[in-house]
């Protein structure tokens, strides 16, 4: 028996090995609403190392930038190079807290425009490493910790960013709302043209194709495309993008518009996470719900 | 102990890739360190305890690249791991070149078989012609990152070998 069992140890394990991905793909390729206490611990596993590799990176380049870059420059009093280069350096330093304070302000701003929604700020570590899924994930320095958990809502002073895919303790993922899988619903402001924004996924563009089946009034390029409110994830007239074009696509019953997003996905580092909101959106019409 | 070395060194190193891809600003193309740490782990690990190391390497990957159903990468890795450890005493990975043709080769049977099981398993995949238009730059972009993941490699076997040496001299 034991000579069998010696005889097959390698094709058995191989084979255990193999079949153990494909149940964990059938289970959690299903559309769940929630994440699994594997998934869970997958990001409570990786994201710490994600935010102290952003950490470590971080560092080395703005040493890079504020020191050693100016190293090279050829200086004939050493003193005054010394000199010239500390203050670049916090001139450097004091253009990036600038633009910090802008868009943390613009975050206040936002934040005091809409008091009845309750917000958590967190910060943007890391970004998707797989190719296939290029533009649909970030990931957050916020969790469950913080209130956030999975479905939420993630906005800038800019606009809608996506929704929180995933959360744990302190951190937490965000799927696009550029990401191919996400529907949310929309309508044109000012034109009561409603429909479903889908984002495109492409990887070398941040886009959206905003769907509807009738239009009452005639859409223009520039349009700008709001949430309605109906999917009851996003608080309605959050701004989500703006007509790219306005040549309407046939597709089935829907027609299309390209959308370009409000929001610059490539530049992203603070965020806003609804984590409540007192007022309820105005639900009248029903509308699709995202997954 | 040297697999536990293995799944705790591409730790490190994937869990560097995503934030310094970021501050990069060349996201859109990520070289797959996962298929280059299976192919070295194919050629110089026995089939056992390559496999354990390989699937935790894969469950890593799984972990840091959101998107897929968890299992995904496990799998594409494995079959990597398989398909190298297959060619194991055929081929001996030394020079740049060789290996940087074979990352590319591996990258791109990683594409396929990531689109086959997405294709098999994922109900809301369906951004196949991305994947497709992906598969060929990313694959050019792994290959340079096979040299560097060997040699890394390479130096914690060296370590191994020499402790084992000086273990034997001392016995």
């Amino acid at each position: 028996m034991r000579d069998i069992l010696r005889k097959y140890r390698d094709t058995a394990t191989t084979l255990v090995v193999l079949i153990l991905p494909l149940f964990s793909m059938y289970f959690h390729g299903k559309v769940r609403d929630n994440s699994t206490v594997f998934e869970r611990t997958l990001v409570a596993l990786t994201a710490p190392a994600q935010r102290v590799a952003a950490l470590i990176v971080g560092g080395i380049q703005d040493v890079w930038t504020e020191y050693i870059n100016l190293v090279g420059l050829q200086a004939a009093n050493e003193e005054l190079r010394n000199e010239n280069q500390i203050l670049l350096g916090e001139a450097l330093r004091a253009k990036k807290l600038k633009l910090e304070n802008q868009r943390l302000k613009s975050l206040l701003g936002f934040r005091e425009r809409y008091a009845d929604l309750k917000t958590v700020p967190a910060r943007v570590i890391a970004k998707d490493i797989s190719p296939y899924y290029r533009v649909v994930k970030i990931v957050l320095d916020a969790g469950r910790s913080d209130a956030v958990s999975e479905g939420m809502p993630v906005v800038t002073h800019e606009g809608v960013v996506g929704r929180i895919s995933r959360a744990t303790g302190n951190f937490s993922e965000v799927m696009l709302a550029v990401d191919s899988r996400s529907n949310i619903n929309v309508t044109i402001a000012g034109k009561g043209v409603s429909g479903v924004l889908r984002g495109v996924g492409d990887k070398n563009d941040f886009g959206g194709s905003f769907r509807f089946l009738h239009q009452s009034e005639p859409v223009e390029q520039n349009d700008t495309v709001v949430t309605s409110g109906h999917d009851k994830v996003f608080p309605a007239g959050l701004e989500v993008g703006y007509i790219a074009s306005a040549t309407v696509r046939q597709n089935g019953l829907y027609y299309e518009y390209d959308v370009n997003p409000a929001v610059n996905f490539s530049t992203l580092e603070e965020v806003l996470v609804i984590v409540e909101r007192e007022r309820e959106p105005d639900l009248e019409n029903g509308g699709e719900n995202s997954r | 102990m040297r697999a536990i070395v293995y799944v705790l060194l591409a730790y490190v190193l994937i869990g560097i890739e995503s934030p310094l891809l970021q501050k990069a600003d060349i996201a859109f193309y990520a070289p797959d360190i996962g298929i280059c740490i299976a192919l070295y782990v194919g050629l110089n690990l026995p089939t056992i305890s390559g496999m354990i190391a390989v699937f935790f390497v894969g469950v890593l990957v799984d972990g840091f690249a959101m998107g897929s159903p968890l299992g995904t990468h496990v799998e594409v890795l494995l079959i990597v791991f398989l398909a190298a450890r297959t060619f194991s005493g055929k081929v001996a990975l030394r020079t740049p070149v060789p290996i940087m043709l074979s990352c590319v080769l591996a990258s791109l049977l990683g594409s396929l078989l990531f689109f086959v099981l997405s294709a098999i398993f994922d109900r809301v995949f369906d951004t196949y012609s991305m994947l497709f238009r992906v598969m060929g730059p990313n694959a050019l972009i792994t290959a340079p990152f096979g040299p560097l993941v060997f040699y890394v490699f390479r130096r914690v076997d060296d370590l191994f070998s020499r402790r084992r040496r000086e273990t034997l001299l001392f016995r």
